[in-house]
């Protein structure tokens, strides 16, 4: 397969239930479009204050390896192989001109992706071992016309942890990920997403779980403008006594649209599954629209399994309370704001990426406000 | 008509399926196949105008140009539409004072249904008795109807759709069709093509219908689609509820079910359209059970109208329906309650839609879903919220019960939401009945399938208490009838 | 301080306060008391600027400046503070941040300089301890997980914090236990002071068992019907709010 010249190459299933609500139209521009001359890139600005550890530095899908410390991340020359999990993340396995494997080392690595122009394909295999803990994590910045569009996919074995939370702050573009994920027993997986930037996002994760794994998917999107953001989330149960969660918060501004569409499958024989899918969003403008398919399929009678889903706007009692104690209304929506898309980093332990993921949040809801 | 005296006698065998049985009453069947000509012979037979007639073969024409559908999470074997009947009348048409000149076989049906308590007094001419008209339709013409003058006397039209045709044809026309359109799906336009018979009300302007309405769907004759059409058009002010229920004959074939029904609310009308469907689910292989894909749609029209969807949903081989409300007149108000069991080899997947044009528009969508056997159950469902809908407001609430490890429960529910000013709601659980509730229920006496069809009873409850009294007393006994053999 | 003259007003166009006139001079404590529907929570709204309670005539002035013109906000930097029956939770912002946010906003609109965090600190540690709520309460959400007494221990803090000229407490005392009861009311005369009026509104006399009211006002139907002294409070709870009714 050759890169993509036109959308219409790509043979997206647009009339399948999973790709209703997606629209990819802003990476038209970028197929046919190239890279900026960037003279001297950097990956200091997108690092994150008081994380130390490995750096990798991508701009356009390259590795510069000048810029990055890569410590125990092996990044080589991509191989073409067969991703078998959808037109996207077949181009990224055919297309991306590195392998990047990260494996359990226990420290935090950042990888950092710049876009300048064109389309970027990333072929990333997160591999841990068996009581190994692998912690990454990615910024995507740049913008310009540009696609960068990623295969992931990750393997954790027995005991093992990896945690990867993932910024999308690219001011233009579009950006898509397709990751599957297979948690051995008692595996854990955790991941965090502020999807905040690029014209369009889609992430599509696919997660099996043996018996007694964990899997957390969460994230927050918040969109302004013509933004178009989706996510197409599947957790398998296929062993005992696992669990997973799903919390996701979106605010929806201007004439964008947030979607997410999560399934929870319970295998026959997965009892003692407990699955939770919590999603709320919030609409700031009568031209943003917000989608919501919280879907359940459970082939098991012994399990715990339930969603909520809300769509609304902020709550005006408790709006009313914040300014009948002296906060003007636009401080108290604020607050409120960044209080609710905060439910989505709950999760995240280390102290300077929350607050980092906090800030990151706090600057993209004063964009869309 | 020996093969029906054969299906009787093999019906009365088995008690399983304690309401199937078969009538012996002659039928008059259209031939069979479906072409152009079918279209025309159902319309003549019904000596129908011309109007209606173009308006059937419109769709049937619609209907050669679309796909059968593509079937999500059932799995329907293909459907020959060229085997199978499209007409059967009984053939002694009868034109009744009373019921009790009513053909004794069918009289012997209604006894076999177990009407409702309440209407058994009615059928009796018991005094005093709570007033229920029923609007029987047997097979596919309506045989009966009782209390039609004290309804004329309040100026409710309650009839045939075929008697409607003829003498209220500028009222069916004006509706028929507003609401669910022609093209509207692959059963739907099948129906506007060849429906048989139905129902047809209209409640003027004010009129709060004296009585409940009722009418006794039964598929009988064999090898009979059965295309209901029901049309309900509530006028400003008024008030009525109609009740729906049904059974069928043990059948080895396969049948096909597709109404469609339509109601239309105006200014501050109220319509609630309560329906237990227990249609011949299949033997435990799923053989024999009735195919039900029903079209059910309701507009409120008016401001202030409301439009209240409750079913039972316990029989059928594949169900397939989702009861809707378009609520376009300002706060106006859409309700869904449903309670759907299914054992052995039974599918369902249904639901509602809720589409929220109008301000102030507020829905409420209560779903239980039962799940035994190796049977599939899935709630399907939309809340829409358009971009000029303010103050919406839904709240959802779907709930699974398991019974066993070999069946599925599947909870599908979009939510697409245009208005900031929106407040929606959903939550959804998956449960088993814990060892320690049915430990408990036991220990106070109760056998296992009691305590069962007690816990399940309880978790259907929410929905069960919007129904008619009586048909809450049919419907809680159908879920526990439903549920023999699941347990243990 | 607090004075308000025919007052006319109503939610969605009904009215429900009908002509209200009351004068409430610096440093007293006044009591409202009235029946259910008798239009208590609607005043307390409408003098606090609450979306949707709107004021249809008359006037209401606080030191002279027009409180019906001011936002809800404005109207708590100009010194009103509202204790609500029902204190709202607010998960993901805690109390302190809550507070020191509020307290700032209120002192930058008065043109004063942000409070020092350690001030603040010290400032709500002192009142968190005297209202008997733990810094560990402090620091979760607003009000989440908080009992009933805790809520309205928490509304007492934030009072304290803020001091406020002019203390609207509506039904403050409802859903209190008999202690929670004489922690409320002990903080409200603590801070009782010659340059603060507090006006309480309330359907039961218990608080006013404790905090000794100036002067008690019946409302009924939107108006006041009766004003009395203390004594007039327990003639309401023997004879009734028909029994006194003018």
């Amino acid at each position: 397969m050759t890169l993509p010249q036109r959308l219409d190459e790509l043979n997206l299933p647009r009339r399948h239930e999973d790709w209703r609500w997606t629209d990819l139209s802003a990476a038209e521009a970028a197929l046919s479009a190239s890279p900026a001359n960037d003279a001297a890139p950097d990956a200091t600005p997108y690092l994150i204050d008081g994380i130390e550890g490995p750096v990798l530095l991508f701009v356009d899908g390259k590795y510069v390896e000048a810029a990055s410390r890569p410590g125990p991340v092996r990044v080589e020359k991509g191989v073409a192989h067969d991703a078998g999990n959808g037109p996207l993340a077949e181009i990224a396995a055919q297309h991306s001109l590195h392998k990047i494997s990260l494996s359990g080392s226990g420290q935090r690595v950042q990888i950092v992706h710049i876009a300048t122009g064109g389309q970027a394909h990333l072929d990333l295999q997160y591999v841990v071992a068996a009581g190994e803990t692998a912690r990454v994590v990615e910024t995507y910045a740049g913008g310009g016309e540009s696609w960068v569009n990623l295969a992931l996919s990750a393997s954790v074995a027995e005991r093992g942890r990896l945690r990867r939370a993932v910024r999308i702050l690219q001011d233009a573009g579009a950006w898509t990920e397709t990751v599957n994920g297979h948690l051995a027993a008692d595996a854990h997986y955790g991941s965090v997403s502020l999807i905040g930037a690029a014209a369009a996002v889609r992430s599509e994760y696919d997660f099996v779980l043996g018996d007694r794994a964990h899997a957390q998917v969460d994230g927050t999107m918040v969109a302004g403008a013509r933004q178009h953001f989706d996510i197409v989330g599947r957790i398998r149960h296929q062993g005992v006594g696992g669990s997973s969660g799903q919390t996701w918060r979106s605010v929806v501004a201007g004439r964008a649209q947030a979607s997410f569409a999560g399934r929870i499958e319970v295998a026959r024989g997965a009892r003692q599954t407990d699955a939770n899918e919590d999603v709320k969003a919030i609409l700031l403008d009568r031209t943003a629209t917000a989608n919501a398919k919280p879907e359940l399929e459970i082939f098991a009678d012994d399990v715990k399994c339930a969603h909520g889903a809300t769509v609304g706007e902020l709550d005006k009692r408790a709006l009313f309370y914040m300014e009948s104690r002296g906060l003007p209304p636009e401080r108290a929506r604020q607050l409120l704001t960044e209080a609710f898309v905060a439910d989505a980093f709950e999760a995240v332990e280390n102290a300077d990426l929350r607050a980092a993921l906090g800030e990151d949040a706090r600057r993209l809801l004063e964009r869309v406000r | 008509m020996a093969a029906n005296a054969e299906a009787l006698a093999l019906a009365e065998e088995s008690s399983k399926y304690k309401w199937g049985f078969t009538s012996d009453v002659e039928s008059e069947l259209s031939p069979k196949g479906l072409d152009e000509n079918t279209v025309r012979y159902i319309s003549m037979k019904k000596g129908e105008p011309e109007w209606m007639l173009d308006w059937r073969l419109k769709a049937f024409r619609l209907w050669q140009t679309m796909e059968h559908p593509d079937w999500s999470k059932l799995n329907v074997p293909p459907i020959d539409y060229q085997d199978a009947y499209y007409y059967a009348e009984p053939k002694k048409k009868p034109t009744l004072e009373s019921l009790d000149d009513l053909d004794p076989a069918i009289r012997e049906t209604y006894e076999k249904l177990g009407i409702p308590i309440e209407e058994q007094k009615v059928l009796a001419n018991v005094e005093g008795a709570r007033k229920v008209a029923v609007d029987a339709v047997f097979d596919s013409v309506s045989v009966a109807t009782t209390f039609r003058e004290e309804l004329t006397k309040a100026g409710v039209i309650f009839m045939s759709i075929s008697e409607a045709i003829r003498e209220h044809p500028e009222l069916v026309r004006k509706w028929l069709g507003a609401v669910v359109p022609q093209r509207d799906n692959f059963f739907a336009t099948l129906n506007s093509a060849v429906f048989s018979d139905g129902t047809f009300v209209y409640i003027p302007e004010g009129v709060r219908c004296p009585m409940e309405l009722s009418t006794y769907f039964r598929i009988n004759a064999e090898n009979t689609g059965q295309f209901e059409r029901t049309l309900i058009v509530a006028d400003k002010g008024s008030y009525v509820s109609y009740l729906e229920g049904c059974t069928a004959p043990q059948r080895d074939e396969n049948q096909l079910h597709a109404a469609v029904v339509e109601l239309v609310a105006l200014d501050d009308a109220e319509i609630k359209y309560s329906t237990v469907q227990n249609w011949y689910p299949g033997d435990e292989n799923g053989m024999g059970g009735i195919y039900n894909f029903v079209t059910k749609r309701g507009h409120c029209r008016g401001a202030r109208s409301k439009i209240s969807w409750t079913q039972v949903e316990t029989g059928s081989a594949v169900t397939w329906k989702y009861p809707s409300c378009v609520l376009a007149g300002e706060d106006s108000v859409g309700e869904f309650y449903s309670v759907a069991l299914t054992n052995n080899a039974q599918q369902a997947d249904t639901g509602t839609k809720m589409i929220h044009l109008g301000k102030n528009t507020r829905s409420t969508i209560i779903s239980k879903g039962i799940s035994a056997g190796r049977s599939d159950n899935t709630y399907r469902g939309l809340v829409r919220v358009g971009p000029s809908a303010e103050n919406v407001r839904n709240f959802t609430q779907c709930d699974s019960l398991l019974l066993g490890d070999k069946c599925g429960a599947h909870t599908v529910p979009y939510i697409e939401v245009k208005n900031p000013s929106a407040q929606i709601e959903h939550e959804a659980t998956t449960s088993k009945i814990s060892d320690d509730q049915l430990f408990y229920a036991m220990s106070r006496g109760l056998d296992e399938e009691e305590a069962v069809a007690l816990i399940v009873n309880g978790f259907a409850r929410e929905v069960l208490q919007q129904l008619p009294m009586e048909f809450a007393v049919e419907a809680q006994k159908l879920l526990g009838i439903s549920l023999e053999g699941a347990v243990g | 301080m607090l004075k308000i003259e025919d007052l006319h007003a109503g939610v969605e166009g009904t009215e429900i306060i009908k002509g209200l006139s009351l004068d409430l001079p610096a440093g007293e404590v006044h009591a409202i008391m009235g029946p259910n529907g008798s239009g208590k929570s609607t005043l307390s709204y409408v003098l606090s600027g609450r979306d949707g309670y709107e004021a249809t005539a008359g006037s209401v002035t606080l030191d002279g400046e027009d409180l019906l013109s001011m936002e809800a906000h404005e109207r708590a930097a100009a010194g009103l503070f509202l204790g609500l029956q029902y204190p709202v939770e607010i998960p993901g912002v805690s109390n302190v941040n809550f507070l020191r946010t509020a307290l700032n906003a209120q002192r930058k609109l008065r043109g004063e300089d942000e409070i020092s965090a350690a001030d603040f600190l010290r400032e709500t540690r002192k009142e968190a301890e005297a209202f008997d709520l733990s810094m560990d309460h402090m620091k979760r959400g607003v009000n989440v997980g908080f009992s009933g007494g805790e809520k309205k221990r928490n509304e007492m803090i934030q009072m304290a914090v803020l001091k406020p000229r002019l203390a609207l407490l509506d039904e403050t005392d409802s859903g209190l236990d008999i202690d929670a009861l004489r922690v409320v009311a002990d903080g409200i005369n603590r801070m009782r002071s010659p340059d603060r009026s507090f006006l309480l509104i309330t359907h039961y006399q218990r608080l006013l068992d404790y905090v000794k009211p100036d002067k008690v006002h019946v409302l009924q139907d939107g108006r006041i019907t009766r004003t009395g002294g203390p004594e007039l409070a327990a003639e309401l709870e023997r004879e009734g709010y028909v029994g006194i009714a003018a």
